[in-house]
């Protein structure tokens, strides 16, 4: 399964992979802001992507929208990552279209469990 | 958190944490001075609350607290519900050198070091009840933190545009070997230059040797090219240190009840790593005297006619192999009388030399060892810490410093350093058969002189140089030799901080451009030479450290102040 994890915090980027090889994924690119995870989610390839929400830029929510408003990537599921799960938020992201949400910090069993509930509503 | 990379991951964060909260620092300035700027206002909570994320996957628990609450005020701060007034900055400047604090311990292995906190914590709650009003002050505020040009914050880039993939940090260890060798290489070109010319003389008209020649051209520029490329590997913008003088200048004029705006100019200007480190003291101190001496209150700024702000302004450009740094202010200017006098008292000089002395030479007097007009020492400036060790650091780097004022204008003081310390321009100088390299960056100009047109004058020689009279110290002498041959000789003067002296040599022998080699362990401290090269010609030539020998020489009863007759 191919992972695409999008910070602009560097620090962030090594610990997501960090957790994520823990959980058994290893097929992970980065992306530091939106406009380059665009640009590497349309070279094709990816199962997932892992964003956070609050990026300079580009919010990982505008992400996520411009993720469903194109034809050719509609369908990838999209993990967020955000720091306070409030209702709102929630219902916003919900709304976006995000497959699953995950509240900072977390550990690599929970964040398995997420990817794994993702992966099983798709089938 | 799996242990696996867990130490490297810690010191990403460490790294990026502190170039973040320097940005929140910056910002913060920048906040106080536009407090509608939103953007700014939202990148400093972005920034903060980057901080906050990554802390709680490592668990720096008082990393997480204070960024949680930090972030609470903040927040109230974005949707307005409070003015941005100074006593939340001084909480929010708070909040950052506490970060600092703790990131710094984490950084040393500190990781388990209980701060106390709560008290900033209960503040910041206080703050967001909006009943800070003048909790701020009761507490005795610690003194500004001194510039700290250490860290490896790299040039701050766009960073919404930053490329990572285009960027690697490096250890300096490395960048630092790699200079080493290319400055070895110059060594060997300089040799291979002199035996190339020296074949050239003897075997000219064979075809080989003109190849040789052309595979040496080709060798030099090389050469050149990759000495330049790697100085410029070690090359950061001054903007590294300057960066940190807009909140020491906030936190100073505050405290000292002054209104200070200071502008920066240049702070793109590159130099070299290592003088980047020296300079940030000295800058410090300027600054500092500045504002506390320099800079007038705002009521008799406004009798004055002067606006009520005060404005030190800071330029960095370059100038051929220098750079030059001045600080200037708009402030009271040096009172050359009041310098006298304290010179006087302190004994410095005697009445009858001060009366004499120009009004340059007494405002030079400032950069004498324990000078200090300030008449009680507090924690800003007059700490016992004067501009002599300002001088002393930046002669240290091969640089030189100036003072320029007009009373009741400002003061101008004006830094020259050199862009790198890896090279060397020097002027080669013999005596008693000896070879010395003087650096170029004190030579101010030379002169053949006859032994005749020295002139004794109070028991010391000088020599009349267009109708200043420059005191002569013979360099053989000076070195323990003596070198007999009488008739023509060179004086070499030097600026050796506020003095001028003309060193008596035998011959000059052409600049050149050198890589200093220190002297090693076993020859380290020698007083007066500065480290040795290897010529072109493949001798090994001694380079002086001629501000030392003049202080040797004062060492042993010579009174500097009797240098200027």
């Amino acid at each position: 399964m191919k992972i695409l994890l999008v910070d602009d915090f560097p620090t962030m980027r090594k610990i997501l992979r960090n957790l994520l090889k823990e959980a058994g994924f290893t097929d992970i690119e980065e992306a530091e802001n939106g406009i380059m995870a665009l640009e590497k989610l349309r070279a094709g390839g990816f199962d997932l992507v892992i964003t956070d929400w609050n990026m300079p830029e580009m919010t990982g929510l505008e992400l996520l929208k411009r993720i469903r408003e194109d034809e050719a990537l509609k369908d990838i599921p999209v993990l967020m990552v955000t720091a306070e799960a409030t209702k709102e938020c929630v219902i916003e992201a919900v709304q976006a279209g995000v497959s699953n949400y995950i509240v900072k910090p977390f550990t690599a069993a929970a964040l398995k469990e997420k990817i794994d509930i993702i992966m099983e509503n798709l089938k | 958190m799996s242990t696996d990379g867990m130490e490297e991951i810690i010191k990403e964060f460490i790294v990026e944490a502190k170039e973040l909260i320097d940005g929140v620092e910056q910002n913060l300035i920048t906040l106080e001075k536009n407090p509608n700027d939103m953007d700014v206002l939202n990148e400093i909570f972005r920034s903060i609350h980057t901080i906050k994320g990554a802390a709680g996957f490592l668990a720096f628990e008082e990393v997480i607290e204070v960024t949680h609450s930090a972030e609470d005020l903040l927040n109230e701060l974005r949707k307005g519900n409070f003015p941005v007034t100074p006593d939340i900055m001084d909480l929010l400047l708070e909040v950052v050198d506490v970060i600092k604090e703790l990131i710094g311990d984490i950084e040393k292995g500190d990781t388990d070091k209980k701060h106390n906190i709560s008290p900033l914590i209960e503040r910041l709650k206080l703050a967001l009840e909006g009943k800070l009003e003048g909790a701020a002050n009761t507490e005795k505020k610690k003194p500004p933190q001194e510039a700290q040009p250490k860290g490896s914050k790299e040039k701050k880039e766009d960073r919404g545009g930053r490329d990572t993939e285009h960027h690697i940090r490096v250890d300096i260890g490395r960048v630092d070997n790699v200079m080493d060798l290319a400055g070895e290489l110059v060594l060997i070109r300089n040799r291979l230059t002199s035996l190339a010319s020296k074949l050239h003389e003897q075997y000219g008209d064979i075809d080989v040797v003109g190849d040789v020649d052309a595979a040496i051209s080709q060798l030099n520029v090389i050469t050149t090219d990759l000495q330049l490329a790697v100085m410029k590997m070690r090359m950061q913008p001054i903007e590294k240190v300057l960066s940190k003088f807009p909140r020491m200048v906030r936190d100073i004029s505050r405290q000292r009840g002054k209104e200070v705006e200071l502008v920066i100019k240049g702070q793109d200007t590159e130099l070299d790593k290592t003088v980047i480190e020296e300079i940030g003291d000295p800058l410090v101190h300027i600054i500092r005297n500045a504002i506390d001496h320099g800079i007038e209150p705002p009521e008799e700024r406004v009798k004055l006619g002067k606006p009520r702000n005060g404005t030190i302004t800071i330029t960095a450009c370059q100038e051929g192999r220098d750079i030059l740094i001045s600080i200037e202010d708009d402030g009271r200017g040096i009172n050359t009388a009041k310098i006298k006098e304290k010179a006087l008292k302190l004994g410095l000089v005697s009445q009858k030399d001060a009366d004499k002395m120009r009004e340059r030479d007494l405002m030079e007097l400032i950069f004498s060892p324990g000078f200090s007009t300030a008449d009680k020492t507090d924690d800003i400036s007059g700490r016992g810490v004067g501009m002599d060790v300002v001088k002393t650091n930046v002669t240290k780097i091969n640089g030189s410093i100036f003072v320029d004022s007009s009373q009741g204008k400002g003061t101008k003081i004006t830094i020259r350093v050199p862009l790198t310390l890896a090279i060397i321009h020097t002027l080669t100088v013999e005596t008693a058969g000896e070879l010395y390299a003087i650096p170029l960056t004190i030579v101010i100009e030379n002169k053949r002189i006859e032994e005749s047109e020295i002139k004794t004058v109070n028991g010391h020689e000088v020599i009349n140089l267009r109708d200043e009279i420059i005191r002569i110290v013979r360099l053989d002498e000076l070195l323990g030799k003596s070198s007999d041959n009488g008739g023509s000789k060179y004086i070499v003067v030097v600026g050796a901080g506020e003095k001028r002296l003309g060193l008596l040599v035998d011959r000059l022998h052409g600049q050149e451009e050198i890589v200093m080699k220190s002297m090693g362990e076993y020859m380290k401290g020698i007083q007066g030479v500065a480290g040795a090269c290897i010529t072109g010609s493949g001798r090994v030539v001694l380079v002086l450290d001629v501000g030392k020998l003049i202080w040797k020489m004062e060492g042993i009863g010579v009174n500097m102040e009797k240098l200027v007759v």
